[in-house]
């Protein structure tokens, strides 16, 4: 024993125990990754090591390093012995007497289990608690989270490898073997040595009903998983039928529910207490009724504290007074799922109340919704995307106040959390929109996205932080007295020490008679057991899948991975719910608490855990099909089960699915998890290295997407893969390769870098022909990406590649200039743009390519008209005609844009002949250029007084544009919509421009 | 969404190696426009073609068809009657 009394417990959760009392830990769960990763390898670490571990991302790590050290200092050091040594470069941890049980276990098995005496070996196995560093799973850091499983397996072998040696040794005494061979089954669902010892023991204690029907149960379980069972099982069931049988009593070794009386369960606890929070959340309930919130809320407190009740109860107020509820709660499981809380925040919205406008730029957010846009596909850039969600809040908001609720934005992934920051920023005049957020405190500032958020709050002075504390004794015996009226709820405030939850865990089990006080610091472990114990075996085994799962889940996915048919499904969900363990909702059903779930999960063994989340991966990877959208998700069941090859494919596919989405910080992640588990494979097989060039191409376009981080060194590792590419003949990575190679030294500014990679792509295998295809593919999707104002940001890179390989392979393209030209007039360069129209056109000359002239001789004349060069204008509209009429065509937009320069000019008869062509655009149905049409007239009107004509022509042009999904017309629309409306007309039908979309078109257009 | 026929003819008759190059440049401008291949007909002399489409406006479809290097005579919005 330490001669300090500091102990230190790995094997289970971690815990320091100082004189036998347990310390407070610090709430980061970062920080305390660190604390028991710096324990459990006891070695030197360099600080940039420690900052990859855990606190890989955009911000200061180091600083991040610094203050979790700060915190965990005064754990480990005494007047005794310093044990965290630290300096600029380097943190270690030495021992110094404390003693620590995972050390304990290897002291006492050092000679090897076989050379142990029985004596230690019982010793051994009664330090594991529970799984290595139980409850510190973080599936955002990978490489920590990959430590930590390894270790995981690395000690339940050991466990398993002890259990075995004594149930072996213990053959003279089958009554103490048997609960090691129990335990051993426990731990390892999968061992057919432990169930035949159970069979075996079972009939040497006499119990030869139990050991049948245990041997009946275990086959069934190898049967569900291998298909058979091989011979042990059944040599202990034939030896069993040999053996005399006795008439024994039947001893209940397994708890069994199935004739418990179920209690009945209210789902929503009772809500005790909190006066002062329930009159502030009603007085914000009441402002945004009168349209006056302005603040944002954030519960915090500890787990189980009651936030997520106080949530429900604004819900209920908002509800009362005929508001909206929208809701979503970020998940652990879920922080590689892009935008996943808005997804489910939204889904509320029935499609008939989102606005035609928005349905498509809506779709990444409300996938199935919009069939004619589905998630992934033409996916609007972000910013349209943003500028969406907050106007359909102010629409939603324009009919009935409405609150936004997002529970445990601790979770909350960037994309997610960049979103939220916009809606707050856009939407501060939104002010019959009420936003309540709840996080736990100490793990907020472990995501770096969401404490920004709340960081610019309170610098905005918006944010109203409710800290929740725990309730008093009065308070805790009235919500003990709402599910067991007669229990003395005085031992169970001193264990709960006034956290709701578990007050109401304890009471429950208090009724039921499975409580075992006094056990304050694994309480909810000892409620949950009790609890479980109760249950029948098959809601025992659905929670775990439950658990595994990770998140609210489709019933029928569990029905799936559990094996369990619908009918039955239903009436163990139902069992549950009355239990209060689950929660059905109508669509999905979850745990009532992330704590229940938590401790569920840390009563599964790690293989077991293994098991379930391979199973749970391959029926996704099955269901997946070319639908990419639960590639996250298997990516984390896929490294959970050790699946490194499954895991690779699907971060692969998930990085892909976030770049479309713009979720830049996620894509990068999965780019490097896919190249973590790519190292692990033991044979990476023939597609490694397209694998690796695919990974790394990923992660370079995630590094270079809109507004983010800086961009990582990558040039080292892509060239590195190149050469793999060409050494292992993979002609068309190595080229991809070079290709990346190119476009990072291009943004590095080393153009003749760039050059020589894009040869050197050419020379590995795509050869300079397919090169200039592929150039000619990147202008063209860019230009006609551009064209129809949709995903501008990515159009934009796409261009830069393009001229990279142009420049190289010394091409000259009109799709090239003509995609230029266009970008310079979206970002408002007009003069800019004509040069490049220019030269686009005697391109598309050169090659008589007569389409491609008659639209650059239009884009032209759009400059020239925005430009206010209108004798140029009208000239430009003759070559247009003529050009139209050899191709057998008309060109009513020539005749728009020229009757425009008319106008202008105040030419005699410009109106009508502005009508005419309007008409003769509506004639033929051309609904982009009739928005343009339009939208310019509808100015002219407004301009002229003419209110009510403006109006109509703006409503029309707004309809036309969204129906081919013309964003930048369509705000222009609504621009002079909202013009009009302030110059004296109401319009009922329309909502009000939302701020940020005018912005959102920056070209000038003169009128 | 409006269903939309293309009328088209070859002379000489074109060939399956050039309407797989014609379909293959075209696929990912029917994406971008946000245009629906229905159905075609193949005149079994292989010189006149009538494609269904559904988007919507026409000039998305002739959109599409120069994009893609298609030839084409006319395009028309239509309804659709069928046997009852």
């Amino acid at each position: 024993m330490a001669s300090d009394g500091l102990r230190i417990r790995l094997l289970g959760e971690l815990e320091l125990l100082r004189d036998g009392k347990a310390a407070k830990l610090p709430a980061s769960r970062k920080t305390r990754a660190l604390l028991g990763y710096l324990i459990a390898t006891a070695d030197t670490h360099r600080r940039e090591r420690l900052c990859d571990l855990l606190w890989d991302g955009p911000d200061d790590p180091r600083a991040e390093l610094r203050w979790s050290l700060s915190r965990i200092r005064p754990l480990l050091d005494d007047a005794g012995a310093i044990r965290l040594r630290a300096d600029r470069e380097r943190i270690a941890f030495e021992a110094g007497g404390a003693a620590i049980d995972l050390r304990a276990v290897q002291g006492l098995l050092k000679g090897g289990i076989a050379a142990t005496p029985t004596d230690a070996l019982r010793a051994a196995v009664g330090l594991f608690r529970g799984e290595f560093l139980d409850g510190l799973d973080l599936p955002g850091c990978y490489r920590f989270h990959a430590w930590c499983l390894a270790e995981r397996e690395a000690a339940s072998a050991t466990r398993l490898a002890l259990l075995g040696a004594l149930v072996e040794r213990l053959d003279d005494d089958p009554e103490e073997a048997l609960g090691h061979a129990r335990a051993l089954v426990a731990a390892d669902p999968l061992s057919e040595a432990g169930h035949a010892a159970v069979v075996r023991l079972l009939g040497r204690l006499g119990r030869r009903r139990d050991a049948l029907a245990h041997h009946d149960h275990a086959r069934g379980v190898l049967l569900a998983e291998f298909g058979a069972a091989s011979g042990e099982l059944e040599r202990a069931r034939r030896a069993l039928a040999s053996r005399p049988v006795a008439a024994p009593p039947v001893v209940q070794d397994m708890p069994h529910g199935a004739g418990d009386e179920p209690s009945v369960e209210v789902t929503m606890p009772p809500l005790v207490g909190r006066a002062a929070e329930r009159s502030l959340l009603d007085a914000e309930v009441a402002a945004a009724v009168d349209g006056h919130a302005r603040r944002v809320l954030l519960l915090t407190g500890e787990p189980g504290i009651g936030k997520s009740r106080l949530l429900a109860h604004l819900a209920e107020r908002m509800a009362l007074v005929g508001g909206r509820v929208l809701g979503g709660r970020a998940f652990e499981a879920e922080v590689g799922r892009p935008f996943g809380i808005w997804i489910d925040a939204l889904r509320a919205v029935p499609a008939a109340e989102v606005p035609e406008a928005l349905r498509l730029d809506l779709a990444p957010l409300r996938p199935g919704a919009c069939p004619g846009a589905p998630a992934g596909e033409r996916t609007p850039d972000r910013s349209r995307l943003f500028d969406a969600v907050v106007a359909l809040l102010r629409h939603l908001v324009a009919r009935r106040p409405a609150v936004l609720l997002l529970d445990d934005v601790q979770w909350l992934d960037e994309a997610s959390a960049s979103l939220l920051h916009f809606v707050l920023r856009e939407g501060a005049m939104a002010s019959r929109l009420l936003i309540a957020c709840a996080a736990r405190p100490g793990e907020l500032e472990d995501n770096a996205a969401a404490s920004r958020v709340v960081l610019a709050q309170q610098r905005a002075e918006r944010l109203t932080e409710m800290p929740l504390g725990p309730l008093d004794m009065a308070e805790t015996q009235e919500l003990v007295r709402a599910v067991a009226p007669v229990l003395d709820a005085a031992p169970v405030f001193a264990d709960s020490a006034g956290n709701p939850f578990l007050a109401l865990e304890l009471a429950r089990a208090g009724r039921d008679g499975t409580a075992q006080p006094g056990q304050t610091t694994r309480a909810l472990d000892a409620v949950i057991a009790g609890q479980l114990a109760r249950l029948t075996p098959g809601a025992r085994d659905l929670l775990a899948w439950a658990a595994a799962l990770g998140r609210a889940c489709d019933p029928e996915l569990l029905g799936q991975a559990s094996g369990i048919a619908a009918p039955e499904l239903a009436t163990l969900i139902e069992e549950l719910e009355r239990r209060g363990i689950l929660r059905a909702g109508t669509e999905d059903c979850d745990f009532v608490h992330d704590l229940l779930r938590q401790a569920v999960y840390r009563t599964i063994s790690q293989p077991r855990r293994r098991l379930l989340h391979r199973r749970i991966a391959r029926l996704l990877e099955a269901a997946s099909g070319s639908d990419d959208s639960a590639a996250g998700e298997l990516a984390r069941h896929a490294a959970l089960c050790g699946d490194d090859a499954m895991a690779l494919r699907a971060c692969i596919l998930a990085g892909e699915r976030c770049l479309r989405l713009f979720a830049q910080a996620e894509a990068g992640g999965f780019a490097d998890r896919g190249l973590w588990h790519l190292d692990r494979l033991s044979s990476p097989g023939p597609d490694a290295a397209e694998a690796r060039i695919g990974l790394l191409r990923i992660r370079v376009l995630a590094g270079t997407g809109p507004g983010l981080r800086r961009v990582p060194d990558l040039a080292d590792a892509v060239a590195r893969a190149t050469a793999a590419a060409e050494a292992d003949g993979a002609a068309t990575a190595a080229a991809t390769g070079h290709y990346l190679l190119s476009v990072l030294h291009q943004q590095a500014g080393d153009a003749d870098g760039a050059r020589e990679s894009t040869v050197r792509a050419a020379a590995a295998g795509r050869g300079a022909a397919d090169l200039r295809v592929h150039a000619r593919q990147l202008a063209n999707t860019a230009r006609c990406l551009l064209e129809l104002e949709t995903e501008v940001e990515q159009a934009g890179a796409l261009l830069d590649e393009a001229q990279v390989l142009a420049s190289s392979l010394g091409l000259e393209m009109c799709e090239l200039d003509w995609g230029l030209g266009l970008l310079a007039r979206r970002n408002g360069r007009l003069v800019d743009a004509a040069p490049f129209m220019r030269r686009a056109l005697a391109l598309a000359r050169r090659s008589a390519d007569r389409w491609r002239e008659y639209k650059c001789l239009t884009w032209l004349a759009v400059v020239s008209l925005e430009e206010g060069r209108l004798a140029e204008v009208e000239s430009l509209c003759t070559e247009i005609s003529e050009v139209a009429a050899r191709m057998g065509e008309d060109a009513p937009f020539a005749e728009a844009l020229g009757a425009l320069a008319a106008l202008r000019a105040d030419a005699p008869g410009a109106e009508g002949r502005l009508d005419a062509a309007i008409a003769r655009l509506r004639a033929v149905d051309d609904k982009g250029y009739l928005a343009y049409a339009l939208n310019a007239a509808a100015g002219h009107h407004l301009s002229a007084g003419r209110v009510e004509a403006a109006q109509a022509a703006a409503a029309e042009a707004l309809s036309a544009a969204a129906a081919v999904g013309r964003g930048g017309e369509a705000a222009a629309a609504r621009a002079t919509l909202a013009r009009a409306a302030a110059a004296g007309s109401a319009i009922p039908t329309v909502a009000p421009t939302p701020a940020g979309q005018a912005a959102a078109r920056p070209r000038t257009r003169r009128r | 969404m409006t269903r939309f026929i293309v009328e088209r003819s070859f002379e000489p008759p074109l060939t399956r190696d050039e309407l797989s190059e014609v379909e293959r440049r075209m696929a990912p401008c029917l994406e971008l426009y946000g245009v629906r291949w229905l159905r075609s007909f193949w005149s079994e002399d292989r010189r006149r073609m009538v494609c269904e489409y559904e988007a919507a406006d026409a000039a998305s479809v002739r959109s599409v068809q120069h994009e893609a290097g298609a030839r084409f005579e006319r395009v028309w919005p239509a309804d659709v009657l069928e046997a009852g």
